[in-house]
Parts: structure tokens; C-alpha cells; sequence
């Protein structure tokens, strides 16, 4: 049972950003992965505590179930050093985050994942699922 | 062959006396005719109701091999308490679906299943945790370390407040609640180890059973503490697929499992799951880019009851499709009539006359007072969460300016006294439908 009100969410509330700021869906995916991938390397160390961090952006696809997409790391609470790269999408209502595992690991094992050619792909049918798994809430 | 025609004197819908399954009464009945004749809205609701009946009857047909897989995996817990189980029934069935065909979500048969979801629902009561003395408290303060550091004269004294529930301020209930959060995570691990163990060891079963995961993919991945994988080579585990977890809170309530158990369970899950959580509540800025202006927070203010409960959306191996809740057995006690102005507000009504006054007073909360009536109401399963967890916990008072008919322990009276009235109509019970001769 879900317990948040969504009678609320109206499009008029979505802020609209001037069309030529608009970036498409795909741009906006690679800028964040791109900035995912250089703050991992720089963050998260080779030995002890770092914060868990996250970048996103405002999702504008008409498509997608979503206000907004991020991707995050969060520290490995059961392994020390190692970490979760974790893809979110934020319901409109605000309320409530989808999220799903990408991969786990050490730093370089997260960034050679990352590095993969179909990586984007990947996350793109993720962001799907989420939208889907959203507009059941 | 032909069928009696009866009308449940529970029920408390009477137009659900239309729950029929059209292709079981194929010898005919005139009562039936009668029933599904005429007027086309009464056609639409018998549909409905036909919909909701059929579902009905083929989760009863799934529901012991569901009932008996969730009691293989959780039934030998020491700190399980009871594990309760039941297939949805129609009357709960139509309620949803009604529900699912105004928000546009159901369009066949197979769309109403998936919307029902949690149509053979299973919870796994854990048991409390013994009360901690004052000195127990005070050695775990001194012990304490946040982020690995001690802390420091301030912190300890505020989050001996916020222990002893002693007033402050929302300001300061705020910082201290973060560190309330880390201080009773072991408190939290401790009631539900074998649970979670259990669990992500089923879960890792059923992977391998599909040929998603090995073992020597586990070892080498890191995926399962080594215990656990002793466990698992010993193949003793029922498997369980795991399609969505929600671990749901309060803004300053505890969560079933701590975030370094839902950590354990998506990574043996991997990507096939997904979790649903409050982006507040992570510990860190999830959407940091993204802000929302204050009238458009305000819109969207949250209305949570501060429901809690640890909740996965399975598949059973026989292919049924379930829900498991996870919760201590205070909470679910409180859950059981909680819920009731949440599914009125929701337009959700299964309620009998008993709730009438209960009914009225909620209806004419405005939004705002609705939020503040839901704030009361997650103070009371923080209380009764504080209760399971060993901690001190002080009862809230219902706010002023609400009518006592809405206060906790007067919602607990009507729902006991509803459950007896029920129990006491059901008595003689008689179906719907009797073959005759």
C-alpha cells in the first residue's frame, strides 16, 4: 500500500526552463554520467571514509514518469571501500524516489562499468523501468 | 442443477451481492437473471464485480503454496513472532479495482491482476526487543560513534533528549533526529537479522535456481556475508523472487530495516529490483540540482501517516504474485486501524456503520488539518515503534482543536468493536451462491 497523495500533481506545477536551455533527454544522460564518472574518481578513495554524493537533472521527456533523474554513490555500509552505484528517479509528487542497483563495488570496478560501450543503453532502459514502476504509485 | 440466491448479511456493500462468475453458472438461474438484467450501470458494476470474484477465486487457489513457501523461509525464526497470511478477498478486490478503473489503470483481466499486486499478502510479525535500562542507555551513548568519530558534550546531550523524549524545538528535533537514526541502527539490525538474512538468502537462491547468479559469482562479487553463503551451499533455502521493496517511514520515524540492510538486499537483488523510498530520507542530497520553489513544496507536502512497515512486492514459486510486510507486532497492531482515515480520504470505503462518527470527522478536515491530524498519527507509530526497538516512549495526546472521536485510542475502540460485530454477523455464515438440487 502506498501512502502518499498524488491527487495534487498538476503539470502547471512543472517548471518549464527556456526552450533554448532545453537539452535533449540523451544529452542531459551522457552530461550526467560523464560528471558521475570524474567525481567517482576523484571521491571515492582507495582506502577509507567518503560521502555519498549524486548528480541528477530535470527530466523533460514526456515519456518518462519522472521529475527528475539522478545517479548516485553510496558507500558499501557492509564492505568497507567499496560502493553502489545507484540510479533514481523522483516521482512529480516529490514525495517518493524510485531507485535500482546499476553495480557494486570497488571504485575501479564501478568506473569499468561505466566505461562499457552499451553503459548509456543501459541506463536508459533503467530510467524506463522506474518511469513504469512510478506511474504504479 | 440450479443455485439459491443469497445475500450476505455482513457484507456491507449490498450491490456486491452481484459477485458472480458468469462461467460457473452455466445450468442458468432466474434469481441470477434478475440480478444482471436491465440497466447498464448495474450491468458495469456486475462486471465488476465478476472481475473481482474471479481474481478472488483464483488467488484462494494459489494461496496455500504461497502461505506454506513464506512459512518454509521465515517460519523457524527465533524472532519471529507469527507470520499471518491471507488471499485478498473479493469485496477488498472490487474496492481496488474501482479505485484502478477511475485512475484509468485496468484495462483487461491480466491489468487488473497486476493492479491488485498484493493479492496473496503474507506479514512476518518480529518480536520486541527487551526494555533498556537507563544505564544501558547511558553506556551506549558513551560508546556511541558517528561516522567513526565519538560525540561530541553537545551532540550527547542532545540526543539524550531526543531519547527521553523530552520537549524541543522542530529545529532542534531535526538535527537530532539524524543521529537518532544511526544511534538505534543496531537496535533496528538486531530485531530483524534473520529476517533480512533469510530473505537475501532466498532471494540469492531463486537467482541462481534462473541461472542469474553462482555461488562463485556471490564469492567473488562480494554479494552475501560468508555465513550466508555456508548457507546457501547447503541448498536448504526456499527461493523468492523479489520485485519491488518499499521500506516505508515517517519524516522522523525509523525504518523496518536499516539502510545498510536494504544496501545487502539490492546488491544480492541486483538491478532486477526496485526500491522505493522518501529522497529526504537518505542521508544525502539524491537530487541536489533539482530544487522546487516553496509554494510548489507546499502543494506537494507530504501526507504521509508516518506508515511504516518494510514491504516486497514477490513472486511465490507458484508463479502467484504477493506481498510480504514485514513489521513488529505493536506497529502492526496500530497499522490495522491507522489505515482507516488514510482509505477514507482515498475514497476507499469498506467501513461499517460503527465508523460513522469516525467518518464525518475526517471528511470535514481541511488539507491543512489533515496534515496535522497525519502528524499525530506518525507520532503514535514512532511510540509504538520506541516500544518494539526497548526504548523510552511517551503516548502523544491528540492535538486540540480535533474532536476526540478522531483520537488514537478511541480508533483502536471502534476497530475492536467493528472486528467482534463481524465476527459476530459471520457467525451461520452463509455464501452467496448454493447449489441446489
Amino acid at each position: 500500500m502506498i501512502k502518499y497523495d498524488i491527487k495534487k500533481i498538476n503539470n502547471k506545477h512543472i517548471r518549464m526552463m527556456p526552450k533554448k536551455m532545453e537539452k535533449k533527454f540523451s544529452e542531459e544522460l551522457k552530461a550526467v554520467i560523464s560528471k558521475m564518472k570524474d567525481r567517482i574518481s576523484r571521491e571515492i578513495p582507495d582506502v577509507g571514509y567518503f560521502r555519498n554524493f549524486a548528480v541528477d537533472f530535470e527530466n523533460k521527456d514526456k515519456n518518462i514518469f519522472a521529475r527528475a533523474i539522478s545517479l548516485g554513490v553510496e558507500r558499501d555500509e557492509n564492505i568497507e571501500g567499496n560502493a553502489l552505484l545507484i540510479l533514481s528517479a523522483l516521482h512529480p509528487s516529490m514525495n517518493v524516489d524510485a531507485s535500482s542497483m546499476l553495480v557494486c563495488g570497488s571504485r575501479d570496478d564501478i568506473l569499468r562499468f561505466m566505461n562499457k560501450d552499451n553503459f548509456q543503453q543501459k541506463v536508459r532502459e533503467e530510467i524506463y523501468k522506474l518511469s513504469e514502476s512510478l506511474k504504479k504509485i | 442443477m440450479g443455485y439459491q440466491f443469497l445475500i450476505k448479511k455482513f457484507m456491507q456493500k449490498p450491490e456486491l451481492g452481484l459477485n458472480v462468475n458468469f462461467s460457473r453458472l452455466t445450468s442458468g438461474s432466474k434469481d441470477m437473471e434478475i440480478a444482471f438484467a436491465s440497466k447498464d450501470a448495474a450491468l458495469k458494476k456486475a462486471d465488476l464485480g465478476t472481475t473481482a470474484y474471479q481474481i478472488g477465486e483464483d488467488l484462494k487457489a494459489g494461496f496455500s503454496d504461497a502461505r506454506l513457501q513464506v512459512d518454509n523461509i521465515f517460519g523457524n525464526l527465533s524472532s519471529v513472532k507469527e507470520i499471518t497470511n491471507r488471499p485478498k478477498g473479493a469485496l477488498s478486490i472490487y474496492t481496488k479495482l474501482e479505485r484502478g478503473i477511475k485512475e484509468k489503470k485496468i484495462s483487461s483481466y491480466e491489468t487488473a491482476v497486476e493492479y491488485i499486486g498484493d493479492g496473496i499478502g503474507s506479514r512476518v510479525i518480529t518480536k520486541s526487543l527487551p526494555q533498556l535500562s537507563s544505564s544501558e542507555i547511558k553506556s551506549l551513548i558513551e560508546n556511541f560513534k558517528l561516522n567513526g568519530e565519538s560525540l561530541t558534550k553537545e551532540q550527547k546531550i542532545l540526543l539524550g533528549k531526543y531519547i527521553y523524549n523530552h520537549p524541543m524545538s522542530t529545529e532542534e528535533a531535526d538535527r537530532a533526529f539524524p543521529i537518532f537514526e544511526k544511534f538505534v541502527q543496531p537496535l533496528i539490525e538486531k530485531r530483524s537479522k534473520e529476517v533480512v538474512d533469510d530473505l537475501a538468502v532466498s532471494i540469492a537462491a531463486s537467482r541462481i535456481k534462473k541461472g542469474e547468479l553462482s555461488i562463485e559469482q556471490i564469492k567473488a562479487q562480494k554479494l552475501l556475508a560468508e555465513d550466508l553463503i555456508k548457507r546457501l551451499e547447503e541448498n536448504k533455502f526456499e527461493p523468492l523472487e523479489v520485485l519491488k521493496i518499499n521500506n516505508y517511514r515517517g519524516g522522523h520515524g525509523l525504518p523496518e530495516f536499516s539502510s545498510r540492510q536494504i544496501q545487502a538486499l539490492r546488491k544480492i537483488c541486483g538491478n532486477g529490483v526496485i526500491v522505493n523510498s522518501r529522497p529526504e530520507l537518505a542521508g544525502y542530497s539524491k537530487f541536489p540540482n533539482y530544487n522546487y520553489s516553496k509554494s510548489e513544496a507546499k502543494d506537494f507536502a507530504i501526507k504521509s501517516s508516518g506508515y511504516r512497515t518494510g514491504q516486497m512486492n514477490v513472486i511465490h514459486s507458484n508463479g502467484m504474485r504477493g506481498e510480504i510486510q514485514f513489521r513488529g507486532a505493536q506497529t502492526n497492531y496500530f497499522g490495522e486501524y491507522e489505515h482507516i482515515a488514510y482509505d477514507l480520504r482515498q475514497g476507499k470505503n469498506t467501513l461499517g456503520p460503527l465508523f460513522d462518527d469516525y467518518k464525518r470527522e475526517i471528511s470535514k478536515l481541511s488539507d491543512n488539518k489533515y496534515a496535522r491530524y497525519n502528524k499525530y498519527l506518525e507520532e503514535c507509530y514512532n511510540y509504538y515503534n520506541r516500544i518494539e526497538l526497548g526504548l523510552p516512549a511517551l503516548k502523544p495526546k491528540l492535538p486540540k482543536g480535533f474532536n476526540k472521536v478522531l483520537s488514537e485510542e478511541n480508533m483502536k475502540k471502534l476497530y475492536e468493536a467493528n472486528e467482534k460485530r463481524l465476527a459476530d454477523l459471520k457467525t451461520g455464515f452463509a455464501p452467496h451462491f448454493v447449489e441446489v438440487a
